[in-house]
């Protein structure tokens, strides 16, 4: 006994590490059974355990965040020389654009690519000049690249400070509410709880975390009297101050910590070089990793690592994402308006144990959609989001179905989880016969590549490609996004959406009526025995409609029930 | 400061969740002990705690996010214990009941733990905190530690096990001293 009771630390250690074979498992069982102290000692450690977890997993966040700051620098980089590059010859930009997505290797077909002989380039010209020139050139000429409902994509902020984002924001009173987007004057800001994040003219980003009370006296002076501040300041705002009463933070770049409390304030580097002065000028630098609490009678403790407390960007991206998806899109109510929605062709919640399919027919007489097989997928994992959807992992998984439609306008929409961070292309839908009849989808998605929508012209034409931007944009991993792409063809656009909200928009170059017919989500089995085309994820929901969703009612602030009266003897 | 007395009943939940979010997810981590349960079982706790908002008395949220917590996380740990192999289950079980035993403090957060752990990180030895930040941020597994420290694997194991113990007892003695401060 006394020989097992020192192997309960290694048992221990094993178990934690799902690392017990079946005899260890029994001799850890006999221990703690025969003895409630060993008993105990396994279940503190266990404890121990997930705390360490956790707080690693937010130390990692905040590597990520450096690294954030760094890939930001670097795009931001090259968008201004892609910029430069577009000015001086735009023709040239496009070209060398197109041949880099067909050197990628796109799916079935490649994009199509103006050649290098001249006759081909004054077509490409004229084409190009009636569809891409104007979106272009009024990006570039207001240094927007989309018009955007989002203010994501707003131009650069020039005054004191404003609301650039909330999460869950709670105000005192009506009085001292703010909004998204608002711009803030030198005084006040109260804020019980939620998040709020500052944008100021130069370039200074602060988060507050309430309950809090923050002052703006200027551009560089800022005052955190209660409550916790996420501070990034870049190079252009270096000097940007924030006061607690009992000492003052200098920053000379980059990221700080602040936080006040009653009878006293702490202040942490996250990164660069921050000052803090205390109540009688004297000022002392704080080294990256360190922080410093100061109580009300000038007493100073050194404190190491970060704060818990620091909102890291992408932790502040996450609890956005978070907070939009609980509050903008309820699922089950917006499901049951979108399930009355006369304009829905078909609905797919793979989120219910039995995967439920909502098909609707029309007065337009639109067929219905046969039954939806799904083939070796299996329920989601609750690791990453606690997703009850149905997981697609490899060429075999794939969900089948068959819609006779024909459509002038389609909407396809889905919620789907990416489980790759790599450049993986994941098809969200694909019509099985794409290469051949017209006007036939293949809807694919990667994590750095963005969304990519082909509709086949068929009679042997190469398909026409819609990439959500020209650079592309980041679609994140391992996190449920509504991905959504509207075909509009009485505005003759196609237009991309990111949790409901626009980020991109074609010219939809040929618009003919859309063809659904047998189609696969999560895969393309054109060539099964050598396709590395499938969704590496999850899905909970598919929808298509035949005609344009906005991007409010997929926000959900809008239901589309409203717009959608069904007619007496309409058949469901 | 006083909340908006015209907030809708399930935005003043939300807020009230949120203000709670540090006692959920101890709570979380104690009644269901596997660490990729926690933030299901979070995310079903406010779904259920904001969408019967109206029904709930919120004047004292706590007690009503510890019931609601516990029958969700008893859910959650049922099904995921349903599969393990008999001895395992029983490990489980025994970890459980003794986590939920000493996990009657309502002042007992994941936030109180977790800022207690970095003062107490610091009090470890060099080597010691190498062997932590080795295995937990860089998720080095124990066979590869023991390689690149060459011990044997079972010792890495007891290491990381006593280190455990001893940051545990000195984050209770932290967080006593601040609950009596």
């Amino acid at each position: 006994m006394t020989r097992d009771r020192l192997a309960l630390p290694e048992l221990t250690g094993r178990y934690i590490d799902g690392d017990l074979s079946e005899e260890q498992s029994k001799m850890l069982l006999a221990l703690i059974e025969g003895s409630p102290d060993a008993k105990r000692e396994l279940a503190h450690n266990v404890l121990c355990h997930l705390v360490l977890c956790r707080k690693y997993e937010g130390d990692r966040n905040l590597q990520e965040h450096f690294n954030e700051i760094a890939a930001a620098e670097r795009r931001r980089e090259q968008l201004r020389l892609e910029n430069l590059e577009y000015e001086k010859n735009p023709f040239a930009f496009i070209d060398e654009w197109e041949a880099r997505q067909k050197a990628k290797a796109l799916e079935l077909t490649p994009v199509d690519q103006p050649r290098a002989s001249l006759w081909p380039l004054i077509i490409s010209v004229i084409v190009l000049l009636v569809l891409l020139i104007p979106v272009e050139l009024e990006y570039y000429r207001q240094q927007k690249r989309f018009r955007m409902e989002s203010e994501l994509y707003e131009p650069p902020f020039t005054g004191l400070a404003r609301i650039k984002e909330v999460v869950d924001p709670v105000w005192p009173n009506e009085k001292s509410s703010h909004k998204r987007g608002e711009e803030l004057v030198p005084g006040e800001l109260n804020l019980v709880s939620g998040l709020v994040k500052l944008e100021f003219g130069n370039g200074a980003e602060v988060v507050l975390e309430g309950p809090s009370r923050f002052l703006i006296h200027s551009p560089l002076r800022t005052s955190c009297l209660a409550g916790s501040a996420s501070v990034f300041v870049p190079q252009t705002a270096s000097g940007f101050e924030m006061a607690t009463p009992w000492f003052t933070v200098v920053d000379r770049g980059t990221s700080f910590y602040v936080c006040s409390q009653k009878g006293h304030a702490e202040a942490y580097t996250v990164a660069g070089q921050v000052e803090i002065a205390d109540r009688e000028n004297r000022a002392s630098a704080l080294p990256v990793g360190e922080g410093v609490r100061i109580n009300q009678r000038g007493q100073k403790t050194t404190l190491k690592g970060v704060s818990p407390g620091y909102i890291t960007g992408q932790l502040f991206t996450k609890r956005l994402f978070d907070f939009m998806r609980r509050e903008t899109v309820k699922k089950e109510e917006l499901g049951k308006a979108w399930d009355n929605d006369a304009g829905l062709l078909a609905r797919f919640d793979f989120s219910q144990e039995q995967n439920r399919v909502v098909t609707n027919v029309s007065k337009r007489g639109q067929a219905f959609c046969s039954a939806l097989t799904i083939e070796n997928c299996g329920r989601g994992e609750g690791s990453i989001s606690g997703s009850r959807a149905t997981r697609f992992y490899d060429k075999q998984s794939c969900a089948k179905f068959t819609l006779n439609a024909n459509c002038r306008s389609v909407t396809l929409l889905a919620d789907v989880r990416m489980d790759r961070s790599d450049n993986f292309t994941n098809v969200l839908l694909a019509d099985e016969r794409f290469t051949e009849d017209a006007g036939r989808l293949l809807w694919q998605v990667s994590p750095q590549e963005g969304v990519i929508l082909h509709i086949s012209q068929g009679q042997g034409k190469k398909a026409l490609s819609y990439p959500l931007s020209l650079t592309g944009r980041q679609i994140p991993y391992g996190s449920w996004t509504r991905l959504a792409v509207v075909l509009d063809a009485e505005k003759k656009m196609i237009y991309h959406y990111i949790d409901g909200v626009l980020f991109g928009q074609f010219k939809w170059r040929e618009p003919a009526p859309i063809q659904i017919g047998a189609c696969m989500i999560g895969n393309n089995l054109i060539d099964a025995g050598l396709n590395d085309r499938f969704l590496n994820g999850a899905v909970e929901q598919f929808c298509i409609f035949d005609r344009p969703v906005l991007g409010r009612e997929m926000r959900n602030e809008e239901s589309g029930l409203d717009k959608q009266i069904l007619t007496q003897g309409e058949e469901r | 400061m006083t909340i908006d007395k015209n907030s809708s009943v399930r935005e003043k939940a939300m807020q009230l969740f949120l203000n709670e979010i540090s006692f959920v997810q101890f709570l979380a981590m104690v009644h269901a002990p596997d660490e990729s349960l926690q933030e299901d079982i979070v995310n079903d706790v406010f779904v259920e705690f904001v969408t019967k908002a109206e029904t709930w008395d919120l004047t004292t949220p706590k007690p009503l996010l510890r019931k609601i917590v516990e029958n969700v996380s008893k859910r959650y740990w049922r099904k995921r214990t349903e599969s393990m192999p008999e001895t395992l289950r029983k490990i489980a079980e025994h970890i459980r009941s003794v986590t939920e035993e000493e996990s009657e403090d309502e002042k007992m957060t994941l936030k109180a733990q977790t800022e207690a752990m970095n003062l107490c990180l610091a009090k470890l030895t060099k080597e010691q905190r190498e062997l932590i930040i080795a295995h937990y941020y860089d998720g080095i597994k124990v066979p590869v530690l023991a390689e690149k420290f060459k011990l044997n694997v079972n010792t890495v194991y007891s290491m990381i096990t006593r280190i455990r113990a001893a940051l545990r007892n000195c984050i209770m003695a932290v967080l006593k001293g601040w609950a009596q401060s």
